[in-house]
């Protein structure tokens, strides 16, 4: 009878050798692949048509497949702060103008014009329409630049903009009115975030079912959404611009890292995003996939709540902080493909400062707390909500701290409670990333305006002193010196401790061309090419 | 038997009121809220609160309660607060996909699991009897999603024989009901053999054998008829199960079914959508288990008769003969 | 009186169990499993002496290591020995297994027992309950008290305790009803016993059966359910290891270090295999049918 379980665990072992062993040469799985990628998509209608009706050697593609990491809840890019939301608007809305490398080219506008410090004005093509037929004139534009101003989750945007004065001069002229100057309008305005939205169409259908399905002026238009599953786009025969290599964009939603991996090495989708790190080698060297990867605009960072009594004390900060391998965090909890954060905004965003990263060691970390009054042992406490790489860090930076004598307790949450406990300050510590949708030192550090610092709540005016001035200075230069100060300043102060700069990545098929990696993780669709 | 079915229908009542007085004082009790999960992290104080008051969340539980009972008695399962669509129309897209899924689930246990479990029993004690019970062990003692993982890098990703997620074609089935089913395969194939067994041992059998007639016709109408019952008790319990158990392999097969719908809504406080989903599955599965009920008349004679007796003594009875389906379902060997 | 009686009881009861476990222990395949336990135990009370590191110490020079002689099963990410936390995960298995089952079946079979011995109003009442906690999904259930009080190991022992409530109450109902009408428990009713007498010396000893083979399968689920929790994120708190968390941590990086699924997969299925062998064993064993 013994046989019974030797016959069952040689089964497991030999299901779990076949399918985890990878095959050892790529040459078996290059001659059946093909035709096992091509069975695999047709279901999901992914058949290459014939050249094209262009004389071109243009290949065309009926549907371009993306896989996405979550549901977003709304497409409305106004509406929401997750990735998702603006991924898949983005090919359906168009900003006034387009950052490429720090150069602002005017895209919905045919420029602008810099009367004094609180008065821009932007003239608008007069050639592009909505997917709903109507005509992009000025007044959607202010209706746009409304919206931005007044919703919480583009406020820390464009809540500059003064709503009450903006106003259209004519059809093709629009007067944009600041409160205060506010010097990265322009960079907010060219990112996805200062979309272009039809005015008639959001006030018939109302926030909630626009939300559902948008009217922009895009590339494509919102065609369908099977809830929980997919959301299709199609091409927008009225588009002003050049048209797309494709007919169709599908976003399925596929929560799983690996199934979004294994449906991009079968070719199930084109491109998939958040994809896992481990498997990014893997992705690279498959000769059918390809990973575009680089330095993200976020920042993961320790986040003490200064408000309570125990955190808002430098030496017990500083004591935590020099107990931390920072270097050891960002490479273990990242799986390598992170840097250890040596400033407080990403790299390559200007006015960044390296200021660290900060140092280990654990002994003078003992004599903080000796100092402090805890020579005995000190217990703190994280918390934080199920997302893979903070926990990682939490998990790691645990382990550091009971080497200097320091008990450290993890509660886990999940997202809502989170939400609300970081909004009502219950949170004594916690990882967390200070992301940027644009190439702008006042938006990556959006976390740190008094009003605003619902996580770290210092209440430190010096640094809303300088967030102010460095807002309100339009000269390059001299913001950058402002910044530079403020980040020494919060070097010294340590409210905040850098970990990690994660690199971000997301993988596509080799024949997915001019696809280029971008810092903001919303890449361009509508410009993919596809090689044969 | 139409009295009986309406009478079970009109008992299904109280249980699906309790389940949304349970599910909702759940809610009621869970940390989180709605509308700052609605508005973000960066929403004004005086937003949120006012969104709450639009929201009714600052009602006590009971006025929520009986305003969310009144709405449901009008038809109305309230608005997700999510996607601000009817909460009727989210379940009424994702519910028949899962259902799907769990028929072609249970279609498949019961076609491999039956037969395999009578053979094990008829041929007692040999090699076939100890792989398939071995193989049934695997099954019950698998973590499903590990199992989902491995026929994906298996199928899809070393073979490229199969889609790896998704629902869109029949090839995309094969995998997740291969899966979702290891589990009730395993348990339907141990009910039928120890049934089997159980009435291959009665001495009806050893009369029908001893009257001549051929052993197959002795299997399949004789034994098998009897063994049914248990093996319809366990079915209807996979299916109810799979109905609302199968979340894990939804979320690696990138299935919109209705498990994902309701974990989701969970995380995100989306409270009319947990209590409509979790009342519109228990429906169901009380249907299922219904039909199953209604099964064991049609296969049995004895408890056809006792549905339509007079009330006392059916009460009993039923008990008695559910009671004893649930202990020959639990029996083995 | 009274005191013979129970005296008779004990010996009774005592016979029984000889005879119980003559017949266990002649089924082998219960009596590997129930090996299978017995090491589990060992390992999980020895955990100190017998893991070679401590659970939660890292080592980020060595992370991701395959198997070798100074790391039995490897290391995982953070560089933690998987053995050693293999080894410590049995102690949290075992106890969300107990735990839970045994809440679990003290409210199921208190309910189920006077749902079936008093019948009538009360059992309906009862049993309507019970269908409504059966009604809902487990893992939903399990994921409401996750949310409600925080993810980790006490909410998953909350939910598979409430939810195993039906099922325990339904056997233990069944099998009273049943034992009810025996005429040693009438016997008992006409000397003048009263009613928690009946239940706690004349019918939980003979509906001990089904409550046993119940737990002992119902360990295994709950194992089989803490690891489908930890893969919806709502496992237990970092760094207590579990082999359920184990394994769904380790599904990212299964394709190119294997051996980190396949030690805590094995250790759950050999223990729900045991467990349910044992609970097949323990069930022909105590099946008065089976009695020649």
């Amino acid at each position: 009878m013994k046989k019974l379980l030797v016959l069952a665990l040689a089964f497991m072992m030999l299901m779990s050798v076949i399918a985890c062993s990878e095959p050892s040469t790529p040459a078996p799985e290059n001659t059946s692949s093909p035709d096992a990628t091509n069975e695999a998509a047709t279901p999901a209608p992914d058949g290459q048509e014939p050249e094209g009706s262009d004389p071109a050697t243009e290949i065309r593609k009926e549907n371009l497949i993306v896989a996405i990491q979550a549901e977003p809840q709304t497409i409305d890019p106004y509406a929401a702060s997750h990735e998702t939301t603006f991924i898949s608007s983005e090919p359906i809305f168009e900003s006034l103008f387009k950052s490429e490398n720090g150069e602002l080219i005017p895209w919905l506008a045919t420029g602008y014009e810099t009367v004094d410090d609180l008065t821009i004005k932007i003239t608008l093509r007069d050639d592009v329409y909505f997917h709903d037929g109507n005509k992009m004139t000025a007044d959607d534009v202010v209706f746009s630049l409304t919206y931005g101003a007044t919703s919480s989750f583009t406020s820390t945007l464009f809540g500059a903009i003064d709503v009450e004065n903006t106003k259209a001069l004519d059809e093709q002229t629009v007067e944009l009115k600041l409160l205060y100057p506010y010097a990265p309008l322009l960079e907010g305005l060219a990112s996805y975030r200062g979309a272009i939205l039809s005015k008639a169409a959001f006030e018939s259908m109302g926030a909630d079912a626009f939300g559902r399905a948008p009217v922009g002026t895009g590339p494509m238009m919102f065609k369908n959404w099977v809830n929980g599953d997919r959301i299709e786009l199609t091409a927008f025969d009225q588009y002003w611009g050049e048209k797309p290599a494709f007919d169709n964009v599908i976003f399925r939603i596929i929560l799983e890292a690996s199934s979004r991996t294994v449906e991009l090495e079968t070719g199930g989708v084109d491109v998939a995003f958040q994809i896992s790190p481990v498997d990014w080698t893997r992705l690279e060297e498959n000769p059918e996939t390809q990973m575009l990867t680089g330095n993200s605009m976020s920042m993961t960072y320790l986040c003490f709540n200064n408000s309570m009594e125990l955190y808002g004390n430098e030496l017990i900060r500083k004591a935590i902080a020099y107990a931390i391998d920072v270097e050891a965090v960002a490479k273990t909890a990242y799986q390598g493909q992170a840097d250890a954060a040596d400033g407080f905004i990403a790299r390559s965003i200007p006015g960044y400062k390296k200021v660290g990263p900060w140092e280990y060691n654990p002994e003078k970390s003992k004599e903080l707390l000796a100092e402090a009054g805890y020579a005995d042992g000190l217990e703190v406490k994280f918390v934080t909500f199920q997302q893979q790489y903070y926990n990682a860090c939490i998990e790691i930076i645990q382990s550091m701290l009971s080497e200097v004598g320091i008990t450290c307790t993890i509660e886990m949450v999940d997202l809502a409670t989170f939400t609300s406990m970081n909004n009502n300050g219950e949170l004594p510590m916690t990882v967390m990333a200070n992301g940027s949708s644009i190439s702008d030192p006042a938006v990556a550090l959006s976390a740190w305006p008094l009003e605003r610092t619902i996580s770290l709540r210092h209440n430190d005016q010096h640094i809303q002193d300088l967030l102010d001035q460095g807002e309100r200075t339009y000269a390059m230069e001299d913001r950058i010196k402002i910044y530079e100060e403020l980040q020494d300043y919060l070097w010294e102060k340590l409210y905040i401790l850098p970990l990690a700069y994660p690199l971000s990545g997301y993988g596509a098929r080799a024949n997915i061309g001019n696809f280029d990696f971008v810092a903001s993780g919303v890449p361009d669709f509508a410009e993919i090419e596809f090689t044969a | 038997m139409l009295r009986y079915i309406a009478k079970r229908i009109f008992l299904m009542i109280p249980v699906l009121l309790g389940i949304s007085f349970v599910i909702f004082l759940l809610m009621y009790f869970t940390p989180g809220d709605p509308a700052q999960m609605i508005l973000g992290d960066m929403a004004d104080k005086e937003d949120v609160e006012a969104l709450r008051e639009e929201m009714g969340l600052n009602d006590g539980f009971f006025e929520r309660y009986f305003r969310y009972m009144g709405d449901l008695l009008r038809g109305d399962l309230g608005t997700s607060y999510t996607t601000k669509l009817p909460v009727w129309d989210e379940i009424s897209v994702r519910l028949p996909v899962t259902a799907k899924v769990a028929f072609f689930v249970i279609l498949f246990a019961v076609i491999i699991g039956v037969p395999i479990g009578i053979l094990s029993a008829v041929r007692q004690y040999t090699i076939i009897d100890s792989i398939t019970r071995v193989l049934a062990l695997l099954g019950i003692t698998m973590p499903s999603f590990w199992f989902a993982l491995l026929l994906v890098l298996l199928f899809s990703v070393r073979l490229g024989w199969l889609p790896a997620s998704g629902l869109y074609g029949p090839s995309y089935y094969i995998l997740p009901i291969i899966s979702i089913s290891a589990a009730s395969i395993a348990i339907i194939t141990r009910t039928a053999r120890s049934s089997m067994l159980e009435v291959i041992r009665q001495d009806y059998i050893d009369t029908a054998r001893a009257k001549g007639q051929k052993e197959r016709v002795v299997l399949f109408k004789h034994a098998l008829l009897n063994a049914l019952i248990p093996i319809l008790t366990v079915v209807g319990i996979q299916f109810a199960g799979s109905l609302g158990g199968a979340v894990v392999n939804e979320q690696v097969f990138a299935i919109p079914g209705i498990g994902k719908l309701m974990v989701d809504a969970i995380k995100a406080r989306n409270y009319p959508l947990v209590t409509g989903s979790v009342l519109v599955l228990s429906l169901l599965q009380s249907m299922v288990n219904l039909f199953i009920d209604l099964l064991y008349a049609f296969v049995d004679p004895r408890i056809r008769s006792q549905y339509s007796r007079d009330k006392k003594k059916k009460k009993a009875l039923n008990g008695a003969v559910t009671a004893n389906a649930g202990m020959a379902a639990n029996k083995r060997k | 009186m009274i005191k013979k009686q129970a005296e008779h009881g004990h010996i009774k009861k005592r016979s029984q169990f000889q005879e119980t476990w003559k017949r266990l222990s002649k089924n082998r395949l219960a009596m590997v499993g129930l090996a299978i336990l017995a090491v589990l135990v060992i390992t999980a009370i020895f955990a100190d002496l017998i893991a070679p590191y401590p659970y939660d110490e890292q080592d980020y020079n060595a992370t991701l290591q395959s198997p070798s002689l100074e790391h039995l099963m490897g290391t995982d990410e953070y560089g933690r020995d998987i053995f050693s936390r293999v080894v410590y995960g049995s102690r949290t298995s075992l106890y969300v297994g107990f735990i839970s089952l045994t809440g679990g079946a003290l409210i199921g079979c208190i309910f189920g027992a006077i749902a079936g011995f008093f019948g009538g109003k009360t059992d309906n009442i009862i049993m309507r309950t019970c269908d409504v906690l059966h009604g809902i999904p487990q893992i939903v259930l399990a994921i409401a008290i996750a949310s409600t009080i925080g993810p980790g190991i006490t909410s998953a022992l909350i939910a598979v305790a409430v939810s195993s409530v039906p099922n325990f109450a339904r056997v233990v109902r069944a099998a009273t009803m049943t034992v009810r009408d025996q005429e040693y428990v009438e016997a008992s009713a006409s000397l003048g016993g009263n009613n928690t007498h009946i239940i706690i010396h004349h019918i939980f000893p003979n509906i001990l059966a089904p409550i046993i083979v119940q737990a002992t399968l119902g360990i295994g689920k709950s194992i089989l359910l803490c690891a489908s929790l930890s893969f919806l994120g709502l496992g237990v708190q970092p760094p207590m290891p579990e082999w359920g968390s184990m394994l769904s941590n380790a599904r990212t990086f299964m394709r190119d270090y294997s051996y980190m699924v396949i030690s805590p997969g094995i250790a759950i299925m050999l223990t729900v295999l045991a467990l349910n062998l044992f609970g097949d064993g323990l069930r022909d064993a105590l099946d008065p049918k089976l009695k020649k």
